[in-house]
């Protein structure tokens, strides 16, 4: 039997109602055997043998944080490429800068370029905005560089813009890109369908293996920074499951990795296909046969809605937008309840990615039809990112027994924008209703979808306990989080959305040994300052992990 | 740069799930039309081809007897379109099924920007049983509507299902909805692929199929005098709407060293330069097929030369 470490601490968050506070932590193996304080474990001490480990004791413990929606494919495309957000982002190998002005936008992109070491790598950069950074065009791009292939893409990735170079590393013949309706070669333009012409070239750059597995890597480092003890991959094979699979193994499934990923693959693949209900069936399960240790596919699959938030295709109810609004349907509606159908029947826990009203309501309808048809309880049917919707939506949860897995970053990037060009202040200050869940007692998680908002749970529960907007206003001030709740909807919460709150989201005996550990106590800072709390690093499974600091 | 002539032309047959494209579709791939299709589905469907023109399956790829193949695309509509193109017997014409969600102007959009493919024409078919329910469903209205608006060719389908004043409302309720928009009527797939997918050459064997069909007529004109950029289109424009396609050889007085390339698919009108006449004598040849029962070689003269001789 292995030896038992005693953690203390200045305090010992448990988010357990019956023992909310203690000081000392007894950790045999993966797992906790009692939390309390060095004299109320002493019976457990005397029997066995202990070692105390006071390097936390001027440190919080609470249980580690748990993300249960992010994708670490679109994060392994994204990560090797240099940010130029108009935000600020903290990555474990540098803390981007905001970045403002037109001006200030084109240094950045200069002073990458001087910094680049190979003078060939084509240079890719994520985060231009229009209302931060200013329009720009081939021409603009060809004064970073006439030789390196620039390419910036829009924060909303639906636009990029290439210079000279990049046209010419693609190979692209001007006339043969100026036929396309949505491309723009004098201005170096490809949005909407014409990105999908730029990344036919990009992708062998993009997605080759040597690439991905280095932004694995670097999602690794972003996942353990953020204070993660557990993410959920919301869409796994979002790209191509066969391609992704061995990346992910190789990339996470390894002795230093401080974090367990739940996989929950599509329900069906993404772009439509067979749908034979049985077959359907036979692949989810047949997923689990691949678990390893850190990586596992369960009883979670995904279905899609509406379209994206970020991407302005949700599906909005009455009365619609300020702006000419047109939102997708991601699955037929019909396909949809015939799908979700055949997984309810079977047991399943589904997820439904949700924008806006209307596709919270065609996930509601179809719930309500299928516990007409079939009751269930303690079904976790989880509505996620929930955007825009209605107060009786959330009633009807309550009522469906269903759960919301909420990206509350919307309201902080979006909050503004979508007040004045497309919801109104009314429902743009009401995006990510958490209050109106918290009040009608609806298990509410938040997560990030990273990469749509930071992997930094910390700076999620201080958005949903303060609803601060990017310009600095309160967006909603009845919608907020309590700090407490704001802690659990990143912690129990989030356990139970993924279904494991048995195993992991709070500290007591027997669930597993995963402490997040900060240098500061979330309930004495208060929720103004919750993302500024320093993490020291993670506990994962009875092993201590800290965070290196950057060099 | 491939000139127009070489670009393998798309055709998008967009609907509403359950308006019954894929029998459309299965109807065309059985026909004697004698051109080679590729056919990409990327409905939420399975692949739902009728068995007895199947010769094998590999994966997601169907491939037919009669030299046409199937595949099902999951998002990467731009990864098939690929593989298709560098198949080792290109295919005459490409169909894409969109998805029942789908808007077809927005995967029209591969067609008119991919290199090596130009944009035929889109084809929306509409179940004529409850296309009008739909319109006004509180999750797909606007979805539907769409799909009316993006269409060159509206195909009323499962006619069989609809008695004749119903038909006659929705037709109605139609032409409100996509005014100008050709509109033809069909049951169990039954179309000519001459007029879905346009004439495939001038030869008139392309145009087997269509005798089976009494509604349609066909004519075809050829002149020896250059044409007016301009003056053709507006007279092209002034075409009834029972022309639903034409397709043509143009030769042009501002640019005589080139053939030049006319199509018409309901409203969509393009005319873009072809290979030179290369010692060819020039001369203009244009195919028009429709419902109008006006149409005939002395009508179509008529309207392109008007008082020309």
């Amino acid at each position: 039997m292995e030896e038992i470490t005693v953690y203390t601490a200045r305090a010992v968050r448990t988010m357990e109602p019956s023992l909310p506070l203690a000081t000392a932590v007894a950790v045999r193996g993966d797992q906790i055997i009692e939390v309390g304080s060095l004299e109320s474990m002493q019976p457990w001490l005397q029997a066995h043998p202990h070692t105390i480990d006071d390097r936390f004791a001027e440190h919080v413990i609470m249980p580690g944080f748990i993300d249960p929606h992010l994708h670490p494919s679109m994060a392994a495309l994204l990560l090797p490429m240099h940010f130029t957000t108009a935000l600020e982002w903290k990555l474990p190998w540098q803390d981007v800068p905001s970045t403002r002005g037109h001006n200030e936008f084109l240094d950045r992109l200069k002073a990458i370029d001087l910094e680049m070491e190979d003078p060939d790598e084509p240079l890719f950069a994520w985060g231009h905005h229009p209302i931060w950074h200013g329009e720009v065009y081939r021409q603009t791009l060809n004064g970073i560089s006439t030789t390196r292939p620039v390419i910036v893409w829009h924060r909303g990735f639906h636009t990029l813009v290439v210079n000279d170079a990049t046209v010419e590393w693609m190979g692209l013949d001007e006339a043969e890109g100026e036929r396309h309706p949505q491309v723009n070669m004098a201005e170096g333009r490809f949005f909407e369908t014409g990105l999908s012409l730029a990344f036919r070239y990009f992708n062998k750059f993009t997605l080759a293996p040597k690439r991905f597995a280095d932004g694995l890597e670097r999602l690794r480092q972003v996942v353990h920074h953020g204070g993660h003890t557990t993410i959920g991959d919301m869409a796994a094979g979002m790209f191509d499951l066969e391609m992704e699979w061995p990346a992910l193994v190789k990339a996470l499934e390894r002795d230093d990795t401080p974090f367990r990923v739940q996989m929950i693959p599509p329900a069906m693949p993404l772009g439509g296909g067979k749908k034979e209900g049985a077959k359907l069936i036979d692949r989810a399960v047949g997923l689990r046969e691949r678990n390893t240790h850190r990586l596992r596919f369960y009883d979670h699959v995904k279905l899609f809605a509406d379209g994206g938030f970020y991407a302005g295709l949700m599906q909005l109810g009455p009365p619609g937008a300020i702006d000419a609004h047109h939102g997708e349907w991601m699955t037929p509606p019909e396909t949809f309840e015939e799908v979700a159908r055949t997984f309810w029947n079977e047991g399943f826990r589904i997820h439904v990615h949700c924008s806006g009203d209307l596709g919270v309501e065609l996930a509601l309808d179809t719930l309500e039809k299928l516990q007409w048809e079939r009751p269930r309880f303690n079904h976790r049917f989880t509505i996620e990112h929930f955007g825009v919707s209605t107060p009786e939506q959330v009633r009807r949860m309550a009522d469906l027994g269903a759960c919301a897995s909420v990206n509350i970053y919307y309201v902080h990037e979006l909050g503004d924008a979508y007040w004045k060009h497309k919801l109104g202040h009314e429902r743009a200050s009401q995006m990510s209703r958490l209050g109106t869940l918290a009040r009608h007692n609806v298990p509410t998680a938040v997560h990030t979808d990273f990469t749509m908002a930071p992997a930094l749970p910390l700076n999620s529960a201080w958005v949903a306990a303060t609803r601060i907007s990017e310009a600095g206003h309160v967006m909603g001030a009845e919608e907020r989080l309590s700090l407490d709740q704001a802690m659990r909807a990143i912690t129990t919460e989030a356990a139970y959305v993924l279904g494991l709150e048995h195993e992991i989201g709070s500290i007591r005996a027997g669930k597993k040994a995963d402490f997040t550990i900060l240098q500061q106590d979330p309930y004495e800072v208060g929720a103004e300052n919750l993302r500024e709390i320093p993490i020291w690093g993670t506990v994962f499974e009875g092993r201590p992990f800290p965070i290196k600091p950057l060099k | 740069m491939p000139s127009t002539a070489a670009r393998i032309p798309v055709t998008v047959i967009g609907g509403y799930l359950g308006a019954g494209k894929t029998t459309l579709i299965n109807h065309l791939l059985a026909g004697g039309h004698g051109r080679r299709l590729a056919v990409l589905v990327n409905d939420f469907g399975a692949i739902d081809i009728d068995a007895k023109l199947i010769a094998a399956h590999d994966g997601d790829t169907i491939s037919l007897a009669n030299g046409c193949v199937c595949c099902t695309i999951a998002d990467a509509l731009g990864d098939a379109l690929d593989k298709v193109l560098a198949m080792p017997a290109a295919p005459d014409q490409i169909v894409i099924e969109a998805s029942g969600v789908a808007n077809p102007a927005k995967i029209a959009m591969y067609g008119q920007g991919w290199p090596g493919l130009r944009l035929d024409g889109i084809v929306t078919v509409v179940d004529g049983e409850s296309v009008r329910a739909r319109a006004d469903d509180k999750f797909v209205a606007a979805t539907v509507r769409q799909q009316l608006a993006a269409a060159d060719l509206l195909v009323l389908h499962k006619t069989d299902l609809l008695a004749e004043e119903q038909q006659t409302a929705v037709r109605h309720w139609l032409r409100q909805q996509a005014p100008g928009t050709r509109l033809l009527a069909a049951s169990f797939g039954d179309l000519p692929a001459a007029v879905l997918l346009g004439q495939g050459s001038f030869s008139s064997r392309q145009y087997d199929d269509l005798a089976a069909h009494d509604i349609y007529r066909t004519a075809s004109f050829q002149f020896s005098g250059p044409f007016d950029r301009e003056c053709l289109a507006a007279r092209i424009k002034a075409w009834p709407a029972g022309v639903l396609r034409a397709k043509g050889l143009v030769y042009l007085d501002d640019d005589p060293g080139h053939a030049h390339i006319l199509q018409l698919v309901g409203r969509r009108y393009s005319l873009e330069q072809g290979p030179a006449w290369n010692g060819e004598t020039p001369a203009s040849r244009i195919v028009v097929i429709g419902t109008d029962p006006d149409i005939d070689p002395k009508w179509l003269r008529g309207s392109l030369l008007q008082n020309r001789q």
